[in-house]
């Protein structure tokens, strides 16, 4: 019995996260700094990388590339193109939490590097992240996404980091007024995917947001009319996930896009989420399949 | 490219040689082209193989030329007028061929405009700005 009792309040220890290390890792998004980005993806498709300059200030975090400008933080998304500018402004309430499967951990430093502290997030039994931050400005000079299978799936490195001037990142005297999605509803998406739950949901451009998290990675089900091309996706090779053939899936370095269709909606998963996390996920939102022929004379017919 | 329209005038043989032998190699690289396929050559088969039925007297407001027509001439008009309507239906994007356009970027910057209010390891935000 007390063996019982210990077993069980050793595991509910056990799997709360380390408000120490949360509030570290939590810094590290406050982080100012000035560096290049060097991110790839073992996907699943090839390997993707690219780098980029990178800037983050007052919880803002901007990158700069050839086409413009991106600047994303505190609810708002800023892109700055020859097209114009593109503003953006969520403004959710929702109390975070951590997913209870995983565990935070202070990580050994193996490397013996002794510029940076380590914090590891397991899954189980194995290690799903781990994170070097950086002593001086906490800002995070690697972080490593794992697989279930143990591959890595996803590096990522602050190279050429230095702290920033102290001036303003972005001149927000020139920004348009600021565009707001209101909270909608989704037709057939799940309050819950995987171990993910949904946060919240709002319109969007084409149908309606759901947002889901687990604390540590997160993603978006953006519920679209059938007809739609999913953002170009549509054009990418078919894959099978989890079994089920119908998917277009992209990787680009920091995120996976997936698009597909059922009889009667369209589906863009946007998110950071391992190869086996999705999985788990599609496994629990609408699968793709195609009307059948009579539905899809009907629908030609009378809309 | 998917070969979209090119499918139903594939099934038809009504392909130039150099446009067969494209979808035909689109087709054995792309699932989603191969189900487009089948379904529409088993359409032209379960056309094929209706039975012809004859209409009831009065059941229907045929025009008086049709209804003047003898029965065996009826039921090729009502099996042409069929075939029309599926050609027609399958071959102008009753799945779909005509889509509308999603911006993909749209769809990104909202996703990461959320995600960077998740107030919890704002560590990862990096990456996610590193999607585009």
């Amino acid at each position: 019995m007390i063996l019982t009792v210990t077993l069980i309040l050793m595991t509910l220890v056990g799997s709360l996260p380390a408000p120490e290390l949360i509030d570290d890792l939590d810094q590290a998004g406050e982080a100012e700094f000035v560096g290049r980005q060097l991110v790839v993806c073992w996907a699943p498709d090839g390997v993707v990388a690219h780098i980029t300059d990178i800037e983050q200030s007052d919880g803002m975090t901007m990158v700069t590339g050839p086409d413009g400008s991106f600047a994303i933080g505190e609810g708002k998304s800023i892109a700055s193109s020859a097209d114009g500018i593109r503003y953006l402004e969520m403004s959710p309430s929702m109390d975070w939490r951590l997913w209870d499967g995983y565990v935070v951990r202070e990580g050994a430093n193996q490397t013996g590097a002794s510029h940076g502290r380590i914090v590891e997030i397991l899954e189980g039994s194995f290690i799903r992240a781990s994170f070097v931050l950086d002593a001086t400005t906490a800002a995070p000079l690697i972080t490593e996404i794992y697989g279930r299978d143990g591959a890595l799936y996803r590096y990522s490195s602050l190279i050429a980091l230095s702290e920033r001037e102290d001036e303003p990142m972005l001149d927000m005297s020139d920004m348009p007024e600021p565009e707001q999605r209101s909270p909608a509803v989704a037709a057939t998406v799940p309050a819950a995917a995987g171990h993910y739950w949904a946060a919240d949901s709002y319109v969007a451009p084409g149908g309606v947001q759901v947002f889901f998290t687990d604390g540590l990675f997160r993603f978006s089900v953006f519920e679209v009319s059938r007809k739609s091309d999913g953002g170009g996706l549509s054009n990418a090779d078919s894959v099978e996930i989890g079994g089920r053939g119908g998917y277009h899936r992209m990787h680009t370095p920091g995120a996976v896009s997936v698009f597909w269709r059922t009889p009667d909606r369209a589906y863009v998963l946007v998110g950071d989420l391992p190869p086996d996390h999705l999985e788990q996920v599609l496994a629990d939102l609408p699968v793709p399949s195609r009307p059948n022929l009579l539905k899809r004379a009907w629908r030609w017919a009378f809309g | 490219m998917h070969p979209g329209d090119l499918l139903s005038a594939y099934v038809d043989s009504q392909l130039p040689p150099a446009d067969r032998l494209s979808v035909e190699s689109h087709v054995e690289e792309c699932g989603d082209c191969r189900d487009e396929l089948a379904s529409i050559t088993s359409a032209r088969q379960s056309l094929r193989d209706l039975p012809l039925l004859e209409p009831l007297a009065g059941s229907l407001r045929l025009p008086a030329e049709v209804v003047e027509l003898r029965p065996g001439h009826r039921r090729v008009l009502v099996a042409a007028a069929a075939t029309v309507a599926m050609v027609v239906g399958i071959g102008f994007g009753v799945d779909g061929n005509q889509t509308v356009p999603l911006q993909l970027d749209a769809v990104v910057e909202q996703h990461v405009a959320r995600a960077s209010v998740d107030p919890g390891l704002n560590v990862m935000q990096v990456q996610a700005v590193a999607n585009r």
